[in-house]
């Protein structure tokens, strides 16, 4: 073989981004078959990491989307949690806004933050004399356009009930029993005016424990 | 090679229990990477235990052995290896036994023109070389010694033509070959694999197998595919082809030592078979095995 392995390996992957690099015979029915079985494989990735947004996004656009994605690179990640965080972080300026595609996408990513945290998570208590309160690292709130249950269970086949205002709250964190639950009016609040010197103790003390409070370092 | 096991079955959770029971499975092979995932830890790449799918995987195995076979390590990757998979068997090697360890005899990164590791999203064959025989039976040696338990290099499946040789290494079975005398380690001998190179390259599977070291063969894979613009693709996707059971029945007759069969199908299509279809394909696997298995046919 003329040249070294490195080489042709190289040669081989600058090619598969369009360089005119490819060390075999790049017309050949073969490496025009693997190309495709390539692309294919890069949008079954996609599809599979983000497999709850798209449903709830119609048949063109969710393969515009996908495509668009692979077009520019995407779905080569070799793990799916990595696939499905930079799907998202596509797919997040490309919805509308308000829909109910907007807000699964955004708690996937609250998801993947959550779960990030959980691994090493460990509870805060509240500091004697309170002081100053900011989001967790690991948490988000995400609003939806509709009753939190109905949109999941057009997840699973129903349907999506109609986009409303953004009435229901759900707090994602890593001290969660599941990782998420229903914040109530007042955790809304507050999240929405964090960081906060002044926060009522009676509402930091459970937010800290569950990771959605954290003392700014 | 280990003692025989006998027939195997990937981890798939969402399967009913009772297809994970001794009277139908006598392995369980476990695809870690699919329960981890990759963590940055401190600014390094780890792969860590995605802990409920984790969990569910050790319950799905019970106390049925298991073996590991990995898909992500890149062995032929000439500036090197996925690392975050080895310390990833590292761990495992320590809380969960296996009997033998496999990847895959292929590439799957390379180096960008800024010399960046860059995924290729779809594995690539290596050149029939002296030089790829050599790198990989460095590293396949290496691997045998970490875990101390067999490592076996799967046979690929590709559409590349003309891939460039060394006359004295020729083919992939002169490469399987090489790697095999350089490190010592094993073969899992895909006949899926076999089969669709034998149908899309031109060439006969059973008179292949005289160029395969049987005697190092320490597992074997059954699965189904399907055709798409020509070419005949392994796509694991359904039950397995009448000549791959052939193969099946040629291979166990000349080798009954070898010490698994593991039937193959991805997750997304483990609804097209069914718990039934997949239970007859592995009792079809298991009467395969039974016929040259006198010990086992008899402890059975």
């Amino acid at each position: 073989m003329t040249g070294s392995l490195a080489a042709f390996q190289s040669g081989l992957g600058r090619a598969l981004t369009g360089e005119d690099t490819c060390p075999i015979d790049s017309h050949s029915a073969g490496f025009r078959f693997t190309m495709k079985v390539r692309r294919s494989w890069c949008e079954g990735r996609t599809m599979m990491a983000a497999r709850a947004v798209l449903a709830v996004v119609p048949d063109g656009e969710r393969q515009r989307l996908v495509s668009e994605y692979v077009d520019q690179g995407g779905g080569l990640a070799l793990f799916l949690a990595a696939e499905r965080e930079a799907f998202l972080a596509f797919l997040a300026p490309r919805l509308p806004d308000p829909s109910h595609a907007l807000t699964i996408c955004r708690m996937g990513q609250a998801l993947a933050q959550a779960r990030l945290g959980a691994s090493m998570f460990v509870p805060l208590r509240e500091r004697v004399g309170g002081g100053r309160v900011g989001r967790g690292r690991h948490a988000a709130l995400v609003w939806f356009h509709a009753d939190p249950s109905a949109v999941m269970m057009a997840l699973k086949g129903g349907k999506l009930p109609p986009v409303g205002p953004p009435d229901h709250a759900v707090l994602f964190a890593p001290g969660l029993p599941n990782l998420f639950r229903t914040a109530t009016e007042a955790e809304a609040a507050l999240w929405a005016e964090l960081p906060a010197a002044d926060a009522p103790p009676a509402l930091t003390a459970r937010l800290l424990m569950e990771g959605v409070l954290a003392y700014p370092a | 090679m280990p003692g025989p096991l006998g027939i195997g079955f990937g981890c798939h959770l969402t399967l009913p229990n009772a297809l994970y029971t001794p009277d139908l499975l006598d392995f369980v092979e476990v695809t870690p990477e699919i329960f981890h995932r990759e963590e940055n830890v401190q600014g390094c790449i780890q792969l860590v235990p995605d802990h409920k799918p984790f969990a569910a995987a050790r319950r799905r195995c019970g106390s049925l052995p298991v073996t590991m076979h990995g898909v992500s390590l890149s062995i032929g990757s000439a500036h090197g290896m996925y690392e975050p998979c080895l310390t990833m068997m590292d761990r495992l090697r320590g809380e969960w036994r296996f009997h033998w360890y496999s990847e895959h005899l292929h590439f799957q990164t390379t180096l960008d023109a800024n010399g960046e590791a860059t995924n290729t999203g779809i594995p690539f064959p290596l050149p029939p070389t002296e030089e790829a025989a050599g790198l990989v039976a460095a590293r396949a040696a290496f691997i045998q010694r970490r875990y101390g338990v067999p490592f076996l290099l799967e046979n690929p499946v590709h559409y590349l033509p003309d891939l460039p040789a060394d006359p004295e290494i020729g083919d992939e079975f002169g490469l399987m070959g090489r790697i095999i005398a350089l490190s010592g380690c094993g073969q899992l001998l895909d006949l899926h694999n076999l089969y669709c190179n034998a149908i899309n390259f031109g060439f006969d599977a059973i008179t292949a197998l005289e160029r395969i070291r049987l005697d190092r063969v320490g597992e074997i894979h059954v699965a189904g595919g399907s055709w798409r613009d020509g070419f005949y693709m392994d796509a694991h996707d359904g039950l397995v082809p009448e000549p791959v059971w052939d193969l099946l029945e040629q291979t166990l007759s000349r080798a009954p030592w070898i010490p698994g069969v593991v039937f193959e199908i991805l997750d997304e299509y483990l609804e097209r078979l069914g718990p039934d279809g997949i239970a007859r394909e592995l009792e079809r696997a298991r009467t395969i095995w039974r016929r040259h298995h006198p010990v086992a046919e008899a402890a059975a």
